[in-house]
Protein backbone atom coordinates (compact mmCIF):
# COMPACT_ATOMS: atom_id res chain seq x y z
CA UNK A 1 0.00 0.00 0.00
CA UNK A 2 1.48 3.32 -1.01
CA UNK A 3 1.20 6.31 0.94
CA UNK A 4 1.35 9.53 -0.66
CA UNK A 5 0.82 12.74 1.32
CA UNK A 6 -1.34 10.80 4.38
CA UNK A 7 -3.80 9.46 1.58
CA UNK A 8 -3.77 5.63 0.68
CA UNK A 9 -4.13 4.27 -2.80
CA UNK A 10 -8.02 2.66 -1.99
CA UNK A 11 -8.72 6.28 -1.00
CA UNK A 12 -7.95 7.59 -3.82
CA UNK A 13 -9.13 4.93 -6.26
CA UNK A 14 -12.54 5.41 -4.28
CA UNK A 15 -12.42 8.90 -5.25
CA UNK A 16 -11.48 8.53 -8.42
CA UNK A 17 -14.13 5.86 -9.56
CA UNK A 18 -16.64 8.11 -7.41
CA UNK A 19 -16.71 10.69 -10.34
CA UNK A 20 -16.16 13.50 -8.14
CA UNK A 21 -13.82 16.37 -8.72
CA UNK A 22 -10.35 15.24 -8.20
CA UNK A 23 -8.73 17.22 -4.92
CA UNK A 24 -5.56 18.97 -4.86
CA UNK A 25 -4.42 16.17 -2.21
CA UNK A 26 -5.33 13.22 -4.66
CA UNK A 27 -4.04 15.25 -7.69
CA UNK A 28 -0.46 15.18 -6.22
CA UNK A 29 -1.10 11.99 -4.95
CA UNK A 30 -1.75 10.41 -8.85
CA UNK A 31 1.63 12.50 -9.87
CA UNK A 32 3.58 10.61 -7.40
CA UNK A 33 1.64 7.04 -7.51
CA UNK A 34 2.14 5.32 -10.73
CA UNK A 35 -0.09 2.34 -9.41
CA UNK A 36 -3.06 5.05 -9.03
CA UNK A 37 -2.18 6.93 -12.28
CA UNK A 38 -2.76 3.06 -13.79
CA UNK A 39 -6.03 2.76 -12.43
CA UNK A 40 -7.33 6.16 -13.01
CA UNK A 41 -6.23 5.31 -16.72
CA UNK A 42 -7.91 2.18 -17.25
CA UNK A 43 -10.96 3.55 -15.29
CA UNK A 44 -11.22 6.16 -17.78
CA UNK A 45 -10.61 4.05 -20.84
CA UNK A 46 -13.48 1.72 -19.50
CA UNK A 47 -15.60 5.11 -19.15
CA UNK A 48 -14.67 6.40 -22.80
CA UNK A 49 -15.97 2.55 -24.17
CA UNK A 50 -19.33 2.73 -22.44
CA UNK A 51 -19.87 6.17 -23.59
CA UNK A 52 -19.37 5.31 -27.21
CA UNK A 53 -22.22 2.23 -26.89
CA UNK A 54 -25.38 3.00 -28.77
CA UNK A 55 -28.25 0.98 -27.79
CA UNK A 56 -31.15 1.18 -30.15
CA UNK A 57 -34.70 0.28 -29.26
CA UNK A 58 -36.45 -1.21 -32.38
CA UNK A 59 -39.47 0.54 -33.33
CA UNK A 60 -41.80 -2.10 -33.35
CA UNK A 61 -40.39 -3.15 -29.74
CA UNK A 62 -41.11 0.57 -29.01
CA UNK A 63 -44.67 0.84 -30.52
CA UNK A 64 -45.96 -2.50 -28.98
CA UNK A 65 -45.11 -1.79 -25.36
CA UNK A 66 -46.70 1.79 -25.63
CA UNK A 67 -49.83 0.59 -26.92
CA UNK A 68 -49.81 -2.27 -24.63
CA UNK A 69 -49.41 0.18 -21.86
CA UNK A 70 -51.49 2.75 -22.80
CA UNK A 71 -54.31 -0.20 -23.45
CA UNK A 72 -53.79 -1.05 -19.22
CA UNK A 73 -54.28 2.72 -18.12
CA UNK A 74 -57.21 3.21 -20.05
CA UNK A 75 -58.84 -0.10 -19.78
CA UNK A 76 -57.54 -2.03 -17.50
CA UNK A 77 -55.94 -4.67 -19.77
CA UNK A 78 -53.64 -5.47 -22.45
CA UNK A 79 -54.49 -5.33 -25.97
CA UNK A 80 -57.29 -7.07 -27.56
CA UNK A 81 -56.76 -9.77 -30.18
CA UNK A 82 -57.51 -7.64 -32.91
CA UNK A 83 -55.38 -4.66 -31.91
CA UNK A 84 -52.67 -6.80 -31.10
CA UNK A 85 -52.97 -8.48 -35.11
CA UNK A 86 -52.89 -5.12 -36.32
CA UNK A 87 -49.96 -4.11 -34.07
CA UNK A 88 -47.95 -7.25 -35.71
CA UNK A 89 -48.33 -6.11 -38.76
CA UNK A 90 -47.02 -2.73 -38.62
CA UNK A 91 -44.57 -1.25 -41.28
CA UNK A 92 -41.62 -2.32 -40.13
CA UNK A 93 -42.85 -5.56 -40.94
CA UNK A 94 -42.51 -4.37 -44.78
CA UNK A 95 -39.92 -6.42 -45.40
CA UNK A 96 -41.20 -9.41 -43.75
CA UNK A 97 -44.07 -9.24 -45.53
CA UNK A 98 -42.47 -8.95 -48.69
CA UNK A 99 -40.39 -11.38 -48.34
CA UNK A 100 -43.54 -13.67 -47.43
CA UNK A 101 -45.33 -12.49 -50.80
CA UNK A 102 -42.20 -13.60 -52.83
CA UNK A 103 -42.42 -17.14 -51.53
CA UNK A 104 -46.07 -17.20 -51.62
CA UNK A 105 -45.87 -16.23 -55.48
CA UNK A 106 -43.06 -18.54 -55.99
CA UNK A 107 -44.71 -21.90 -53.92
CA UNK A 108 -47.76 -20.80 -56.65
CA UNK A 109 -45.58 -21.39 -59.50
CA UNK A 110 -44.38 -24.09 -58.42
CA UNK A 111 -47.80 -25.58 -57.93
CA UNK A 112 -48.77 -24.75 -61.21
CA UNK A 113 -45.85 -26.16 -63.00
CA UNK A 114 -46.38 -28.93 -61.05
CA UNK A 115 -50.14 -29.47 -61.69
CA UNK A 116 -49.34 -29.50 -65.49
CA UNK A 117 -46.89 -32.23 -65.31
CA UNK A 118 -49.29 -34.01 -62.04
CA UNK A 119 -49.75 -37.30 -64.07
CA UNK A 120 -46.33 -38.34 -61.83
CA UNK A 121 -46.93 -39.56 -58.40
CA UNK A 122 -44.22 -37.97 -57.22
CA UNK A 123 -45.39 -34.39 -58.47
CA UNK A 124 -48.69 -34.95 -56.65
CA UNK A 125 -46.59 -36.00 -53.68
CA UNK A 126 -44.96 -32.57 -53.96
CA UNK A 127 -48.01 -30.84 -54.39
CA UNK A 128 -49.58 -32.23 -51.54
CA UNK A 129 -46.58 -31.53 -49.30
CA UNK A 130 -46.64 -27.63 -50.68
CA UNK A 131 -49.97 -26.93 -49.88
CA UNK A 132 -49.89 -28.36 -46.50
CA UNK A 133 -46.50 -26.03 -45.84
CA UNK A 134 -48.54 -23.05 -47.16
CA UNK A 135 -51.77 -23.63 -45.58
CA UNK A 136 -50.05 -24.76 -42.46
CA UNK A 137 -47.29 -21.30 -42.48
CA UNK A 138 -50.22 -19.05 -43.51
CA UNK A 139 -52.24 -20.24 -40.35
CA UNK A 140 -49.39 -19.75 -37.66
CA UNK A 141 -48.93 -16.17 -39.47
CA UNK A 142 -52.18 -14.75 -38.28
CA UNK A 143 -52.59 -16.91 -35.46
CA UNK A 144 -50.02 -16.75 -33.52
CA UNK A 145 -50.34 -13.16 -32.70
CA UNK A 146 -53.75 -13.77 -31.28
CA UNK A 147 -53.14 -16.86 -28.98
CA UNK A 148 -49.88 -15.69 -27.76
CA UNK A 149 -48.67 -11.93 -26.18
CA UNK A 150 -46.61 -9.87 -27.91
CA UNK A 151 -43.93 -9.56 -25.49
CA UNK A 152 -43.56 -13.76 -26.08
CA UNK A 153 -42.99 -13.62 -29.64
CA UNK A 154 -39.50 -14.81 -30.62
CA UNK A 155 -39.65 -14.26 -33.96
CA UNK A 156 -36.49 -12.33 -35.97
CA UNK A 157 -38.74 -9.96 -37.26
CA UNK A 158 -40.15 -8.80 -33.95
CA UNK A 159 -36.73 -7.28 -33.78
CA UNK A 160 -34.86 -5.91 -36.26
CA UNK A 161 -37.03 -5.62 -39.50
CA UNK B 1 -50.46 20.24 -21.54
CA UNK B 2 -47.97 19.40 -18.47
CA UNK B 3 -44.33 19.91 -18.94
CA UNK B 4 -42.10 18.99 -15.95
CA UNK B 5 -41.81 15.52 -14.70
CA UNK B 6 -43.36 15.78 -11.40
CA UNK B 7 -46.42 16.81 -13.39
CA UNK B 8 -46.47 14.48 -15.60
CA UNK B 9 -46.12 12.01 -13.07
CA UNK B 10 -49.05 13.31 -11.54
CA UNK B 11 -51.17 13.52 -14.66
CA UNK B 12 -49.94 10.08 -15.60
CA UNK B 13 -51.21 8.78 -11.91
CA UNK B 14 -54.86 10.17 -13.09
CA UNK B 15 -54.89 8.23 -16.00
CA UNK B 16 -53.71 10.47 -18.67
CA UNK B 17 -52.73 8.70 -21.09
CA UNK B 18 -50.30 12.06 -22.97
CA UNK B 19 -48.52 12.12 -19.99
CA UNK B 20 -47.88 8.36 -19.82
CA UNK B 21 -46.33 8.58 -23.63
CA UNK B 22 -44.30 11.92 -22.44
CA UNK B 23 -43.24 9.56 -20.05
CA UNK B 24 -42.76 6.31 -21.71
CA UNK B 25 -40.55 8.30 -24.35
CA UNK B 26 -38.64 10.52 -21.92
CA UNK B 27 -37.39 7.26 -20.29
CA UNK B 28 -37.71 4.42 -22.81
CA UNK B 29 -34.36 4.44 -23.74
CA UNK B 30 -32.53 4.62 -20.57
CA UNK B 31 -34.48 1.96 -19.67
CA UNK B 32 -33.44 -0.29 -22.24
CA UNK B 33 -30.24 0.33 -22.08
CA UNK B 34 -30.57 -0.37 -18.78
CA UNK B 35 -32.38 -3.88 -19.22
CA UNK B 36 -29.73 -4.70 -21.81
CA UNK B 37 -26.44 -4.57 -19.91
CA UNK B 38 -28.41 -6.06 -17.05
CA UNK B 39 -29.29 -9.04 -18.73
CA UNK B 40 -27.27 -9.21 -21.26
CA UNK B 41 -29.45 -11.39 -23.33
CA UNK B 42 -31.71 -10.67 -25.97
CA UNK B 43 -35.38 -11.70 -25.09
CA UNK B 44 -35.33 -11.25 -21.18
CA UNK B 45 -33.50 -7.48 -21.73
CA UNK B 46 -37.13 -7.10 -24.02
CA UNK B 47 -39.16 -9.14 -21.54
CA UNK B 48 -37.74 -6.77 -18.97
CA UNK B 49 -38.25 -3.39 -21.17
CA UNK B 50 -42.23 -4.46 -21.93
CA UNK B 51 -42.99 -6.10 -18.41
CA UNK B 52 -41.56 -2.85 -16.73
CA UNK B 53 -43.78 -0.50 -18.98
CA UNK B 54 -46.41 -2.77 -18.23
CA UNK B 55 -46.27 -3.07 -14.68
CA UNK B 56 -46.08 0.98 -14.75
CA UNK B 57 -48.93 1.61 -16.17
CA UNK B 58 -50.83 -0.98 -14.26
CA UNK B 59 -49.35 1.31 -10.96
CA UNK B 60 -50.53 4.11 -12.38
CA UNK B 61 -53.89 2.67 -13.30
CA UNK B 62 -55.03 1.73 -9.37
CA UNK B 63 -54.09 6.02 -9.47
CA UNK B 64 -51.36 5.23 -7.53
CA UNK B 65 -48.85 7.80 -6.90
CA UNK B 66 -44.57 8.03 -7.25
CA UNK B 67 -42.44 10.39 -5.65
CA UNK B 68 -39.14 9.41 -7.78
CA UNK B 69 -40.48 7.95 -11.38
CA UNK B 70 -36.92 7.44 -12.45
CA UNK B 71 -36.17 5.79 -9.81
CA UNK B 72 -39.25 3.54 -9.15
CA UNK B 73 -39.13 2.39 -12.82
CA UNK B 74 -35.61 1.04 -12.36
CA UNK B 75 -36.80 -0.55 -9.06
CA UNK B 76 -39.23 -2.77 -11.25
CA UNK B 77 -36.95 -3.67 -13.91
CA UNK B 78 -34.68 -4.67 -11.39
CA UNK B 79 -37.05 -6.58 -9.16
CA UNK B 80 -38.42 -8.39 -12.67
CA UNK B 81 -34.65 -9.44 -13.20
CA UNK B 82 -34.28 -10.36 -9.86
CA UNK B 83 -37.83 -12.28 -10.05
CA UNK B 84 -36.36 -14.00 -13.70
CA UNK B 85 -33.35 -15.16 -11.60
CA UNK B 86 -34.88 -16.82 -9.29
CA UNK B 87 -37.20 -18.72 -11.76
CA UNK B 88 -34.10 -19.79 -13.59
CA UNK B 89 -32.01 -20.92 -10.70
CA UNK B 90 -35.31 -23.05 -9.83
CA UNK B 91 -36.06 -23.92 -13.84
CA UNK B 92 -31.84 -25.43 -13.57
CA UNK B 93 -32.82 -27.17 -10.79
CA UNK B 94 -35.85 -29.33 -11.68
CA UNK B 95 -34.64 -29.56 -15.85
CA UNK B 96 -31.13 -29.36 -14.72
CA UNK B 97 -28.37 -27.04 -17.22
CA UNK B 98 -30.31 -25.01 -19.69
CA UNK B 99 -28.79 -23.88 -22.63
CA UNK B 100 -27.32 -20.77 -21.80
CA UNK B 101 -29.46 -17.54 -24.12
CA UNK B 102 -27.36 -16.02 -26.50
CA UNK B 103 -25.73 -12.92 -25.16
CA UNK B 104 -27.21 -10.05 -26.55
CA UNK B 105 -23.88 -9.13 -28.82
CA UNK B 106 -24.28 -12.57 -31.41
CA UNK B 107 -27.73 -11.07 -32.05
CA UNK B 108 -28.63 -7.48 -31.41
CA UNK B 109 -26.29 -6.24 -34.57
CA UNK B 110 -26.93 -2.82 -33.70
CA UNK B 111 -25.00 -2.91 -30.12
CA UNK B 112 -21.78 -2.35 -30.39
CA UNK B 113 -20.57 -2.83 -27.31
CA UNK B 114 -17.18 -4.06 -26.70
CA UNK B 115 -17.29 -7.59 -26.91
CA UNK B 116 -14.48 -7.68 -23.80
CA UNK B 117 -16.22 -4.83 -21.97
CA UNK B 118 -19.82 -7.10 -22.47
CA UNK B 119 -17.97 -10.27 -20.99
CA UNK B 120 -16.19 -8.53 -18.54
CA UNK B 121 -19.74 -6.63 -17.59
CA UNK B 122 -21.49 -10.18 -17.73
CA UNK B 123 -19.05 -11.65 -15.20
CA UNK B 124 -20.06 -9.20 -12.60
CA UNK B 125 -22.60 -10.48 -9.48
CA UNK B 126 -26.15 -9.27 -10.33
CA UNK B 127 -25.38 -6.71 -7.23
CA UNK B 128 -22.24 -5.21 -8.95
CA UNK B 129 -23.82 -5.66 -12.58
CA UNK B 130 -26.91 -3.46 -11.19
CA UNK B 131 -24.85 -0.71 -8.98
CA UNK B 132 -22.27 -0.31 -11.81
CA UNK B 133 -24.77 0.19 -14.69
CA UNK B 134 -27.12 2.54 -12.71
CA UNK B 135 -23.96 4.51 -11.64
CA UNK B 136 -22.11 4.50 -14.62
CA UNK B 137 -24.31 4.26 -17.35
CA UNK B 138 -26.91 6.05 -15.97
CA UNK B 139 -25.56 8.31 -14.65
CA UNK B 140 -27.61 8.33 -11.31
CA UNK B 141 -26.32 9.44 -8.01
CA UNK B 142 -25.49 7.10 -5.28
CA UNK B 143 -28.38 8.04 -3.19
CA UNK B 144 -30.87 6.86 -6.21
CA UNK B 145 -28.87 3.41 -6.87
CA UNK B 146 -28.74 3.17 -2.97
CA UNK B 147 -32.64 3.42 -3.33
CA UNK B 148 -32.94 1.35 -6.26
CA UNK B 149 -30.91 -1.34 -5.41
CA UNK B 150 -31.83 -1.35 -1.32
CA UNK B 151 -28.86 -1.13 0.42
CA UNK B 152 -26.72 1.84 2.21
CA UNK B 153 -25.39 4.55 -0.03
CA UNK B 154 -21.81 3.31 2.00
CA UNK B 155 -22.40 -0.63 1.03
CA UNK B 156 -22.93 1.27 -2.81
CA UNK B 157 -19.91 3.11 -2.95
CA UNK B 158 -17.89 -0.07 -1.55
CA UNK B 159 -19.84 -2.28 -4.19
CA UNK B 160 -18.85 0.20 -7.30
CA UNK B 161 -15.32 -0.28 -5.89
CA UNK B 162 -15.53 -3.74 -5.79
CA UNK B 163 -16.70 -3.58 -9.33
CA UNK B 164 -13.93 -1.55 -10.83
CA UNK B 165 -11.28 -3.96 -9.56
CA UNK B 166 -13.16 -6.94 -10.88
CA UNK B 167 -13.41 -5.10 -14.47
CA UNK B 168 -9.74 -4.08 -14.39
CA UNK B 169 -8.79 -8.00 -13.64
CA UNK B 170 -11.29 -9.44 -16.21
CA UNK B 171 -10.20 -6.82 -18.70
CA UNK B 172 -6.34 -7.61 -18.05
CA UNK B 173 -7.61 -11.08 -18.05
CA UNK B 174 -9.38 -10.55 -22.00
CA UNK B 175 -6.15 -8.58 -23.43
CA UNK B 176 -3.26 -11.69 -22.07
CA UNK B 177 -5.41 -14.28 -23.14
Amino acid sequence: MVERKNIKCVDVQKEIISLNPLTKAVETHLQLCAKCRRFKDEFQSIQTTLSQVEIKITPTLSSNTLSSALSILKNGKRLTLVERLKNYWHSPKFAFGLAALFLVGFSCILVVALLTHQGNASNKFIIYVLITIFVQNLIMAFFIPLFFNQSNLKTPGHHNI
Amino acid sequence: MPQGEDELVEHAGNGNNAAFEKLYYLYEKPLFRFVVYLSGQQYLAEELFQETWLRAAKHFRNKKQVSSFKSWLFTIAVNLYRDELRKSKIRRFFLGDEEPEPRFQNNFTDFEIRDELNEAIQSLSEKQRTVFILFYVEGMKISEVSQIVGRTEGTIKATLHQTIKKLRKELKEFKNG
